[in-house]
């Protein structure tokens, strides 16, 4: 079974320009939609936490700033998914819901910037290829309890059948457990790998990386 | 591994059981008359039994729960450890834990609350081929997610170590709220609105039980 999985920023954006679509064709723009609310504020808080990981580690980055740089951008953005839309209301509501987790998203940053300094995070790399994607080890050194593929783009062509070739494929949809060597893979549908990784030893550990390579690999070919 | 049973209800709702279930928020009589047409509606029915993965589990908690809770699963499994009585057993700490009189000692209820929405998350995937839209952040309900044009809102609950009747009641008491809520969507959206109730009772480190009550509105 070939698909497009999309990466949840993604989605999320193509959601909204469905539902503005209908707002307009059913002339409806002058009631604030729950739904389109919720979307919204779900943009932005994607944006606010991949604002405060890419920021360099030095640059000063209140809860306040990462807020207001999120909503500019998610505005930017639904600028291009749907250009008439007045989205200044649920703009609005989403820097209100947002205040608080602003706030902690800002000194988790400042956390993160000190443990990663520190070289206390586990390893994480991009590997290239016509899909290219991110491999990233759970938590602290010495206590890695999961290992997380992830596409780099917005979205990427999966062939779930040829999983087949590797391990056996469980359940109708998503997400699907592929079993190889007595380990458990997650399939989601935002094209994400996931293994739980805890109390393995370091041998173990370095099979189940092999593996999920090779799973992404063939996967995202 | 771990046995998931899942039973399921439809309950559709007139609009004025619909009316009703608004009503209830600031009247008890109203509720009273709700839990009567409510008493009325299709009772749970089995509709499947899983053998569900752990990593499956851990990682529909991570995406789905906003409970800041360390390795849910754990702390279940040591919850039935010390509920089964083995603590008083070589190997495990010599001590009394409810040390107060009176003291009862209950498991943990953001483990609870993870693994409920863990489980809410993935029947909605595997049950409705859904995508997560949103997760609110402290806000109601849980989660939304989206099939084709349909949004369904998503409400989770659940226990450790009790009966069912106990977490049917709770179930009760929640579904006027999410069909008052949902209501209320359905009338200010442009597309269709359902919802799903998911309770789930954890019966033992190894066997839970989700209650799937699915809100349609006529």
């Amino acid at each position: 079974m070939k698909r497009r999985l999309y990466g949840d920023k993604a989605y999320v954006a193509s959601r909204i320009r469905e539902i503005t679509n209908q707002i307009d064709e059913e002339h409806k723009s002058g009631v604030h939609d729950s739904i389109l609310d919720m979307a919204v504020a779900e943009l932005t808080k994607i944006e606010m936490r991949e604002l405060a990981q890419k920021t360099p580690e030095n640059q000063r980055y209140s809860g306040e700033t990462i807020l207001s740089q999120a909503v500019s951008n998610v505005r930017e953005r639904l600028l291009t998914v749907k250009p008439k839309f007045d989205f200044s209301e649920y703009l609005k509501s989403a820097e209100r819901k947002l205040r608080v987790p602003a706030a902690e998203l800002s000194e988790l940053r400042t956390k993160l910037g000190t443990t990663k300094q520190l070289s206390r995070t586990g390893d994480e790399m991009v590997i290239q290829g016509a899909q290219p994607y991110q491999v990233k080890e759970l938590g602290l050194k010495g206590a890695i309890e999961g290992l997380l593929v992830y596409p780099e783009r917005d979205a990427v062509d999966v062939d779930l059948d040829k999983l087949k070739e590797i391990g056996s494929v469980e359940g109708d949809w998503f997400p699907y457990q592929l079993k190889v060597d007595d380990l458990t893979f997650v399939i989601d549908d935002d094209g994400s790998i996931y293994t739980s990784t805890e109390h393995f030893s370091q041998r173990m550990f370095e099979h189940a990386k092999e593996l999920i390579n090779k799973i992404a690999k063939t996967l995202y070919a | 591994m771990i046995t998931l049973e899942v039973k399921f209800r439809n309950i559709q709702l007139t609009k004025a059981e619909q009316n009703l279930a608004t009503g209830a928020y600031t009247r008890n009589v109203l509720r009273e008359r709700f839990q009567t047409v409510l008493a009325a509606k299709p009772q749970f029915t089995t509709l499947n039994q899983f053998a569900l993965d752990e990593s499956v589990l851990r990682r529909m908690i991570s995406k789905y729960s906003e409970q800041l809770i360390y390795q849910p699963l754990n702390e279940i499994r040591f919850w039935f450890e010390y509920s089964s009585g083995v603590f008083l057993e070589p190997g495990y700490p010599p001590l009394f834990y409810a040390k107060n009189r009176g003291k009862i000692l209950s498991p943990n209820k953001s483990a609870a609350a993870a693994v409920g929405e863990g489980i809410a998350g993935l029947l909605m995937q595997r049950l409705y081929q859904c995508r997560k839209l949103a997760r609110p952040n402290h806000d109601y309900p849980d989660i939304v997610m989206e099939a084709g044009s349909k949004t369904y809102l998503v409400e989770s609950k659940a226990s450790i170590d009790t009966n069912e009747s106990h977490l049917r009641g709770a179930l009760d008491e929640e579904i006027f709220r999410l069909a008052a809520f949902t209501s209320t969507c359905a009338q200010l959206d442009t597309r269709p609105v359902g919802a799903l109730l998911v309770g789930t009772l954890v019966v033992s480190e190894s066997r839970y039980r989700s209650l799937v009550s699915e809100i349609t509105l006529l």
